[in-house]
């Protein structure tokens, strides 16, 4: 990981999401631009056009410190906290919920089909 | 401890930030905690200055943290690497994926909104927990096309992937699904990010699996959400 890499590679990512950025205002899509990107930037690696270690290093640091690149709009919470609390017991149950749902069906769903599917060959 | 002249400058947000998600990790790290991502320290930590600090404000804070996130963009999109390297993963599961991700996602959709809505969950709340099972930078932008609250969205989400974390593997036992690949789907698209890391010391067909269906996950509901959520609402 060195500095003109991390370098290279952040300007790739910049270039991608300025080209999405206008893309989709041109297009007039409702669509999130940053995702656009990595589509792009997907299509760009799949077919050779930007070596993968360009954008390695900087991927790698971006990803792995994900958490502080959100953290801004985490404390934007202060400013909905009276509606929050208000609500707080239905949200969190809906997350935990939610969560259990999609776990045991996707889970059971995709093991009966791999299941299956080993069956027949 | 915030004198004026740092109130004033883009310093603030960028340095409190910074500093504090830093110490958080450090303190995460000392304690030897994994589970927990150091944003659930961090954030109640610059929350509570902000409020008590006379002269600070979240206005004053977001001059200089909005540089850092602004930088999720750039970082959404780096999440075509760990696609592409794991790509030959999707290609060798492709049928289980694809019904996975699609299951996964409408289930998720269906589930979070009669159960959100049954459970009394005011509107723009629940527009703003519809993508609590995408990683965080995917799950802003669906909150932004359905008018839900960014923040609140990410709440959801991280309160998703640390409950999947600490959960997932004890509910999968309990089911019996011994397949990596099935588990991996299921990790990844209820609890993406968060929830895949705890895949690291059990298998890492679980963790390369549970990466592409996260990312795969956000580019299904980014599509999906915006157009079927509203079909709900309307029934």
């Amino acid at each position: 990981m060195n500095p003109n890499s991390l370098l290279i590679g952040l300007a790739i990512l910049l270039g991608i999401l300025w080209f999405s950025t206008v893309a989709v205002a041109w297009l007039q899509i409702s669509f999130p631009p940053a995702l656009l990107g990595m589509l792009i930037l997907f299509l760009l690696l799949y077919f050779k056009i930007i070596p993968l270690s360009l954008v390695e290093s900087i991927s790698e640091v971006l990803i792995s410190k994900m958490g502080l690149l959100f953290l801004p709009a985490g404390v934007s919470i202060m400013l909905y906290l009276d509606i929050l609390s208000s609500q707080m017991l239905p949200f969190v149950a809906t997350v935990v919920i939610g969560n259990f749902v999609i776990l045991i069906i996707t889970a059971k769903f995709t093991d009966l089909l791999i299941s299956q599917k080993g069956g027949k060959e | 401890m915030f004198p004026e002249i740092l109130i004033n400058s883009p310093l603030l947000g960028l340095g409190l930030t910074v500093l504090v998600y830093v110490l958080a990790e450090l303190i995460l790290k000392q304690l030897k905690i994994k589970v927990l991502p150091p944003i659930l320290i961090a954030c109640p930590v610059i929350i509570i200055c902000l409020m008590y600090y006379p002269g600070l404000s979240y206005a004053k804070y977001a001059q200089g943290a909005n540089f850092i996130s602004f930088m999720l963009g750039p970082a959404t999109i780096a999440l075509a690497v760990p696609l592409y390297r794991n790509w030959d993963i999707v290609r060798k599961y492709a049928l289980p994926l694809s019904a996975g991700i699609l299951l996964s996602t409408l289930v998720s959709l269906v589930c979070v909104f009669y159960v959100g809505s049954s459970l009394g969950l005011q509107e723009q709340t629940l527009n703003s927990v519809m993508a609590k099972s995408v990683t965080v930078p995917i799950a802003v932008e669906i909150s932004k096309m359905v008018n839900g609250l960014p923040a609140i969205t990410i709440g959801a989400v991280i309160m998703s992937g640390v409950l999947g974390a600490v959960t997932n593997h004890i509910i999968l036992r309990l089911l019996r699904i011994k397949n990596d690949v099935a588990c991996g789907v299921a990790i990844g698209a209820c609890s993406h990010g968060i929830g895949t890391s705890a895949c690291a010391g059990i298998s890492s067909v679980q963790l390369a699996v549970g990466g592409v269906t996260m990312g795969l996950c956000g580019v299904a509901s980014t599509i999906l959400i915006p157009i079927l959520y509203p079909i709900l609402k309307a029934l």
